[in-house]
């Protein structure tokens, strides 16, 4: 799957939790921080990352979540698509 | 001691998301429960429930983002669309709000058991995914498939937590229970703190939950209706349930007059108690006549002398569930009380069903409405009244009647033998 198909499900994903105007979303490219520079709270990353499994059909372990260095948009794409969905 | 103004008020429940919609179907008489479909295919005894249309609340209207969503059940979310339209008409700044003056104090009846059952569900679903290498594959059942807002969905203060994250506010943030006497319980106890000078003002009520589990037990008990909520009449056959919230704003009255707010009513009493009969469900004759007396011994030191000079409430809003054995002997514990002349008898979850933990909130609201705009709710479904209860015939509107009405006594009761009460006066 392309990273833009991933970048367009991923942003349509994260509407509800974004703590920001929607625009912000909208121009968000892959060095957008989703905590940082979206307002999602850190308690929801686990939430997002439900999701992303629901919507690609991947799994992912806990220690790959918490490996996580960065919450870019760039390393969570890159995380899906280590499990080539 | 202070004296407590209401100051604001709001509601959703299946007769309007906004107070003025909501007046309208109460002086209307309008009837707001239906059949329920997944009533029907559980073949419940009781197919009608008379619950707010959530598809059709914009909860965006209310100032509550999709991220304040996150952390709440139906019970909180009905809870903050209600609360916004108290503290817009409490006319409350986030200057007002956010301090240590400002308190939160909101339960609920049941609450919660959505999120409960759904939790259950997710944790043990056995999902299946596919990959390209290794096709499809079944995951084992992890808690984390629940997400991480199942706690704030589901705890018992899920109504004053997520209210207070919502408002900012710094003062107490509680939540009681005390079954169907829930509502004006919360409201009792948030009138009963700024009275005593700990808060200056508290956004409290009560709000309940739209949920087939609870809906099937109080069905299992037999204690819903399978026709309609026939509150008074000899043919009431059980009460039918309901969900949503009403939220007040209460405020210390000097406070509130400082503000240039003209209250919406003041608070002349409130009482709080146990039947102490042993009995769960009963209702109680004894534990009723002192909740009643309870209620003008407080808040205003001349009532109970007054009431032993003839003093009564112009309107009595009844607890009134359409329940076999509940109707006839509140009724006779009123009249015990207050005679059988010079007041009203108004029984409106007729109209709007049971909405337990929402019921007291929601009906102390009805009764605001009712001294506002001079008029007592029908009692719409009392046909054929209770031949026990003829001798009050005179005292149970059918249609709406006017007046310039002054004050309401609320009662409701609940399991557990709880009885509350609160007397208010027209503001």
């Amino acid at each position: 799957m392309q990273r833009n198909e991933l970048l367009a499900g991923l942003k349509e994903i994260l509407v509800p939790f974004i703590g920001v105007e929607k625009e912000k979303l909208n121009s968000a490219t892959e060095t957008t921080d989703l905590v940082k520079d979206l307002g999602v709270k850190s308690t929801d990353v686990i939430n997002v990352v439900l999701e992303i499994e629901k919507k690609w059909g991947v799994s992912f372990e806990d220690e790959e979540i918490d490996a996580l260095q960065e919450l870019t948009v760039k390393s969570v794409i890159d995380l899906i698509t280590s499990k080539n969905p | 001691m202070n004296e407590v103004a209401i100051v604001g008020a709001g509601v959703i429940t299946s007769l309007g998301f906004d107070l003025e919609t909501f007046s309208q179907s109460l002086q209307e008489g309008k009837i707001g429960y239906k059949t329920v479909p997944l009533h029907e295919q559980l073949n419940f005894r009781s197919r009608i429930a008379s619950y707010p249309d959530e598809s059709k609340i914009d909860y965006q209207t209310f100032g509550i983002t999709s991220q304040m969503l996150l952390s709440c059940d139906d019970t909180a979310r009905y809870t903050l669309a209600a609360t916004a339209q108290a503290i817009k008409q409490a006319n409350l700044n986030n200057d007002l709000l956010q301090n240590p003056d400002t308190g939160i104090i909101i339960g609920c009846g049941i609450g919660g058991l959505n999120e409960a059952v759904d939790l259950g569900n997710q944790v043990a679903d056995k999902r299946v995914i596919f990959s390209k290498e290794k096709g499809w594959k079944a995951l084992a059942p992890r808690p984390r498939n629940v997400g991480s807002h199942k706690v704030d969905s589901v705890m018992a203060s899920t109504c004053s937590a997520n209210t207070s994250v919502f408002l900012k506010t710094q003062g107490i943030g509680e939540s009681l229970s005390s079954a169907c006497s829930t509502g004006l319980g919360n409201i009792g106890y948030a009138y009963r703190m700024i009275k005593h000078g700990y808060q200056k003002r508290v956004v409290c009520g009560g709000a309940e939950t739209n949920c087939w589990v609870a809906a099937s037990g109080f069905d299992a008990m037999m204690v819903l209706s399978p026709t309609g909520s026939h509150s008074l009449s000899s043919k009431r056959d059980g009460f039918v349930i309901g969900a949503g919230a009403g939220i007040v704003v209460l405020e210390e009255l000097q406070s509130a007059l400082a503000r240039g707010i003209k209250p919406l009513a003041i608070i002349r009493g409130y009482y709080s108690g146990c039947d102490g009969s042993g009995d769960m469900v009963a209702p109680n004759r004894e534990g009723q006549l002192r909740c009643m007396r309870g209620v003008l011994a407080d808040g205003h030191p001349d009532w109970e002398s007054k009431f032993k000079k003839g003093w009564k409430p112009d309107i009595i809003k009844l607890h009134g569930t359409a329940t076999p054995t509940g109707d006839v002997l509140e009724v006779k514990s009123v009249t015990e009380t207050f005679g059988t002349e010079g007041y009203y008898l108004t029984a409106p979850k007729a109209l709007f069903g049971h909405m337990l933990g929402a019921a007291g909130s929601v009906e102390l609201i009805t009764a605001i409405d009712m001294l506002q705009k001079g008029y007592v709710v029908p009692n719409v479904n009392c046909e054929p009244l209770d031949p026990e209860l003829e001798f009050v015939s005179h005292l149970i509107p059918r249609k709406k009647v006017r007046g310039d009405f002054k004050t309401a006594l609320c009662l409701n009761f609940g399991f557990g033998s709880t009885n509350a009460a609160m007397i208010i006066e027209k503001g």
